[in-house]
């Protein structure tokens, strides 16, 4: 049994638990998710580990409450328990120095970005940060990654906050000023974690510049193990289990179009359960 | 006789127990069928050898309770091999009633008893017995697991179980369907265990959560490995990323484990439509199979062999069939083909024939050009076959394995890693519940074994005490040998030599001086140390060269004690001369223990007229008595009798309490020294008549030096295995 010892509400229909688990907690690294079952009966869903705190022996996670199982975790309150929680699972985020980095995170997906801009700039990297979301109330973790970006970029799509538009129109500002510069260099790496579409687009533009691109993916789990193949993705035309060969890949090798395809997997049947979801929103 | 069953139309619709077990009247009359063998074959068709005939006569007495008492001597989970063991090929197999086709029932017996057992408390160990305080991981609750641990909590040791799921049983829970093995039934007997005192940890992956180094240094003396084979393997056909594809673990673990069969209540879903197509023709494609069935699906099991040369068990197949369950045969996919949304429609198949036998003995099957078809499916489960998970070997690169990925063991259950067994698929690939169970079991005795020698070396390795060394005379012979580096002080120690003299032979075979005298202080602690860095058993005896007291009566006490703190010594050896007694006498009251040293003193040979042996005459051999004598009240805890008369030497072991340490002193003496360099052929200047060669390293250390060279020289050294590497795009970045 993992106790909830904080509940906060980041934005709406984002919520961030701190839950304690020492054992995960001091193996934890950037990159990291856990399986989550949150009551007896429930599913096993897979988060990214946003926050470890390793003397206090807890971890963060931050999620959207999307489908019944997130909604349902995020009834829980302070003092509960979540019934089931394994990690730290997946391969950790290759972190190194490479000079200069560009993180970028879209939505629920800033909360995945931000602990491995933190052990970027820990290595010594040069981080640029570019958060997008639908408005500005959906900008989460911004007075965190300010104080780890040497520059922070925020766009949203109803021009709320930032600048009116997607990540990728920063990202091409960017690159574009790059270009037309004789004294600044592109960026050795681009990280990028949000929907897939955007994860995508990030791709799709960086492949132009021939930079190095890596994505967080999200796909369906059920163990988190390697033991079902239910989160195979293709990426070089290889058949990779995102749980135990990722969730991180090269943007450039993945087969998003798959990935997108494969999250309808439930669709159908998560539209049952929402009827009888808690809180139906 | 076979069991009563749920019928087809009836238990199509639900996932109760397919089969329904013996009633009381049932079992008597199958028990009575029993010839009750003086030699059972049946027993040696089980892998975990319970004696049946015992078993069986105890339910023709109507004692099940007893029964499954005698099952479970060597059976942990009776109500599961009752259900899913395949009896034809084992025990019933064996029975000599199935010459006549008619073998006793031994499943539903052992199935009758365990059921009937289970409602009655269990005897034997329990939780809060007594409990060694011996530590023992086992990784995965599976069939291997369970058994593993159940037996050795058995032998009293504090077990942990450790299940990553968040549910324990491994394939019994989470791939064998309710219908087949109903959950309730595993997690009694997994309660059962628990009561031997074992205790389960789930939601801890093993090479994530914890690493095996992390599990030894939390105590834990010995590790198994019951892992399983959980890696689905796909075809490598176009279309098998399709929705609704299926790897059968997926599928299995869906409905048995999560218990999508109870969606929205338990809230894992599983999408199926209308027609499943499940590839393979094994147990698990039947539980797949049969699962979809029960899900309202029409389901067609396609296998490229034959009927006959399925894996699956015969009554799985035959309960298949009644289930509805339809064969494509002789049929093999090469396309799994799709909508644009990217669902699945139809799997594209060829049919084959059977050619030649292949290495397993079965006909291979052969492709039929141009006899492709599509088979119309929505819902494709690909149950063919399934490898060791390899993300613990991936952490644990120690960790060795085949290319299969199965971890290699030795006849003992111990894998590559020291202390570190592993039984079951993980071992194997995937085999039956029973197979892994057996291993399990000789795991277990296994690793019984292993704990018992470590024990007794443990002992063995202690730390000497001087009162140990006294206590050994006229008990056992004591061993003492030198040492003056770490590499050879660790072996010597870890040999379980009792005493390791660091002694000043070092300035003639280490540092290469023509006599014992030249070798000073800073050069004895210099190499004591080293010793002492390696030492955890051994006695450690700083030998005082000659200028620390002969030369400096005064500074004797001040360089002892410089031994004792400084190099860690725990005493130190005085060679004897005409100031002996008094600086013994100062040095053993200042709180240093010292060893006496009398014979041939090479420190002051010269004045005994070289080195030669001593006490030859009855004068010289007197004054070697009394030398000794005066040691042993001085205080010293044992004297070493250098190249003494036999005789001689004899005496003055007879008269001493503490002991003699002979080197070329005869076999009287309560212990032996001997030049570690010179009993290994080391040391090739001049070898004395006292000592035995055990090896002749100095001639194996040329050659090895000399192929070295030659190969250098030559360029066979160094090889592609002896080389790093970079990936060859970083070599291209480098020179663009």
């Amino acid at each position: 049994m993992f106790r909830i010892i904080k509940k906060e509400t980041m934005a709406q229909g984002i919520t961030a638990l701190t839950i304690t688990a020492p054992e995960i907690a001091a193996k934890a690294k950037a990159g990291h998710f856990v399986v989550v079952v949150a009551k007896e009966n429930s599913e096993r869903i897979p988060l990214t580990i946003a926050n470890t705190d390793k003397t206090a022996g807890d971890i963060t996670l931050i999620f959207q409450e999307v489908g019944f199982s997130t909604k349902e975790l995020g009834l829980l309150n302070v003092g509960e328990h979540l019934e089931h929680l394994l990690g730290p699972l997946g391969t950790a985020t290759h972190i190194e120095n490479y000079g200069t980095v560009i993180c970028i995170g879209g939505g629920v997906g800033i909360a995945e970005v931000w602990p491995v801009a933190k052990a970027m700039k820990e290595a010594g990297n040069r981080v640029i940060g570019i958060l997008g979301a639908r408005s500005r109330d959906y900008i989460i973790l911004e007075d965190q990654l300010s104080l780890i970006c040497g520059e922070l970029f925020i766009t949203t799509d109803d021009a709320s906050y930032g600048r009116k538009g997607l990540v990728t129109d920063s990202l091409r500002g960017l690159l574009q000023a790059v270009e037309k510069s004789t004294h600044t260099q592109y960026p050795e790496l681009v990280y990028a974690v949000g929907p897939v579409v955007m994860m995508k687009a990030v791709s799709e533009l960086t492949k132009e510049y021939h930079i190095k691109t890596m994505v967080s993916l999200n796909p369906i789990m059920l163990d988190g193990t390697g033991m079902c193949g239910s989160c195979r993705v293709s990426v070089a035309g290889k058949v990779m289990f995102a749980c135990v060969d990722g969730p991180e890949f090269d943007g450039h090798l993945v087969d998003f179009l798959e990935l997108q395809k494969r999250l309808n997997s439930f669709k159908e049947k998560e539209a049952c359960l929402n009827i009888a979801c808690p809180r139906k929103t | 006789m076979p069991m009563r069953q749920q019928n087809p139309q009836e238990r199509i619709r639900n996932f109760f127990e397919v089969a329904l077990g013996y009633s009381k009247e049932d079992a008597q009359k199958e028990a009575e069928r029993c010839l009750l063998c003086k030699e059972p074959l049946c027993v040696q068709g089980c892998p975990v050898e319970i004696d049946i005939p015992a078993f069986i006569k105890l339910l023709r007495e109507d004692k099940p309770q007893e029964a499954l008492s005698k099952i479970k001597e060597k059976n942990n989970l009776p109500a599961v091999c009752g259900r899913v063991c395949p009896q034809e090929d084992q025990c019933e197999g064996r029975c000599i009633l199935n010459k006549k086709k008619v073998p006793i029932n031994i499943g539903a017996l052992e199935r009758y008893a365990a059921d009937y057992g289970k409602v009655h408390s269990q005897k034997g160990l329990s939780a809060s017995d007594h409990r060694l305080s011996i530590k023992i991981a086992v990784v995965g609750s599976g069939p291997a697991g369970l058994t593993a641990a159940a037996d050795l909590a058995k032998m009293r040791y504090s077990v942990t179980l450790f299940e990553s799921l968040h549910v324990p049983g491994g394939v019994l829970s989470y791939g064998i369907p309710e219908f087949r093995l109903p959950k309730e039934i595993v997690h009694e007997e997994i309660a059962a265990i628990k009561n031997l005192g074992v205790e389960l940890k789930t939601d801890i992956l093993i090479g994530k959560t914890f690493s095996l180094v992390d599990l030894f240094e939390a105590g834990y003396k010995a590790i198994f490995l019951g892992l399983g084979a959980g890696l689905p393997q796909f075809m490598g056909i176009p279309g098998e990323n399709l929705d609704r594809v299926y790897s059968a673990n997926e599928f299995l673990t869906r409905v048995n484990l999560m218990r999508a069969y109870k969606f929205p209540e338990f809230k894992t879903p599983v999408s199926i439509g209308k027609k499943i197509a499940v590839i393979g023709g094994g147990n698990v494609a039947f539980d797949s199979a049969r699962c979809g069935a029960r899900l309202g699906s029409q389901v067609s099991i396609i296998y490229r062999r034959g009927e006959a040369e399925m894996p699956a068990r015969h009554e799985e197949i035959q309960n298949a069939k009644e289930e509805g369950i339809t064969f494509q045969l002789l049929t093999q996919p090469v396309k799994i083909i799709g909508l644009d949304t990217g669902f699945v429609s139809g799997v594209e198949c060829v049919k084959m024939q059977l050619g030649d036998p292949d290495s397993s003995g079965r006909r291979r099957p052969v492709a039929i050009a141009g006899s492709n078809f599509v088979l119309d499916a929505d819902t494709v489960i690909i149950a063919i076959g399934q490898t060791p998970n390899p993300l613990l070997a991936k952490v644990t690169p120690e960790l060795k394995t085949t290319p299969r990925g199965t971890v290699i063991i030795d006849k003992n259950y111990m894998t590559s890693i020291h202390g570190v067994f592993a039984g079951g698929d993980i071992t194997t690939g995937a085999d039956t519940v029973i197979a892994a169970m057996g291993a399990g079991k000789r795991a277990a005795r296994a690793i019984d074994h292993y704990i018992k020698k470590v024990e007794s070396r443990m002992a063995e390795i202690k730390k000497t005490t001087i009162q140990d060394i006294l206590s050994l005379k006229n008990k056992r012979k004591i061993t003492m040998l030198t040492a003056y580096d770490y590499p050879l002080a660790l072996l010597v120690d870890r040999a379980g030599i009792d005493m390791i003299l660091v002694g000043d032979s070092l300035a003639n075979v280490v540092l290469g001086l023509d006599s014992t005298t030249k070798v000073g202080m800073n050069e004895m602690l210099h190499h004591a140390k080293a010793v002492s860095r390696a030492v955890t058993h051994s006695l450690v005896i700083g030998d005082m060269p000659y200028e620390s007291y002969q030369l400096n009566p005064g500074k004797t006490v001040e360089n002892a004690k410089r031994f004792i703190e400084e190099a860690r010594c725990d005493c130190v050896k005085l060679e004897w001369f005409d100031q002996c007694l008094e600086v013994t006498e100062k040095t053993i009251s200042s709180g240093v223990s010292v060893m006496g040293h009398i014979g041939l003193t090479p420190q002051t040979a010269d004045k005994l007229g070289g080195f030669k042996v001593q006490g030859k005459d009855a004068q010289a051999a007197q004054k070697l008595i009394d030398q000794a004598r005066a040691l042993e009240n001085a205080g010293c805890f044992a004297i070493v009798l250098e190249c003494v008369p036999d005789k001689i030497a004899e005496i003055i072991t007879q008269k001493l309490t503490i002991p003699t340490i002979g080197i070329g002193a005869g076999m009287s003496c309560d212990g032996q020294v001997l030049v570690t360099h010179d009993m290994l052929g080391l040391f090739e200047r001049f070898t004395p008549k006292f000592v035995k060669k055990y090896l002749d390293l100095g001639p194996l250390i040329l050659k090895a030096i000399e192929e070295y060279k030659n190969d250098v020289l030559q360029k066979r050294f160094p090889g592609q295995e002896h080389s790093f590497s970079i990936k060859n795009e970083e070599l291209i970045k480098l020179k663009t």
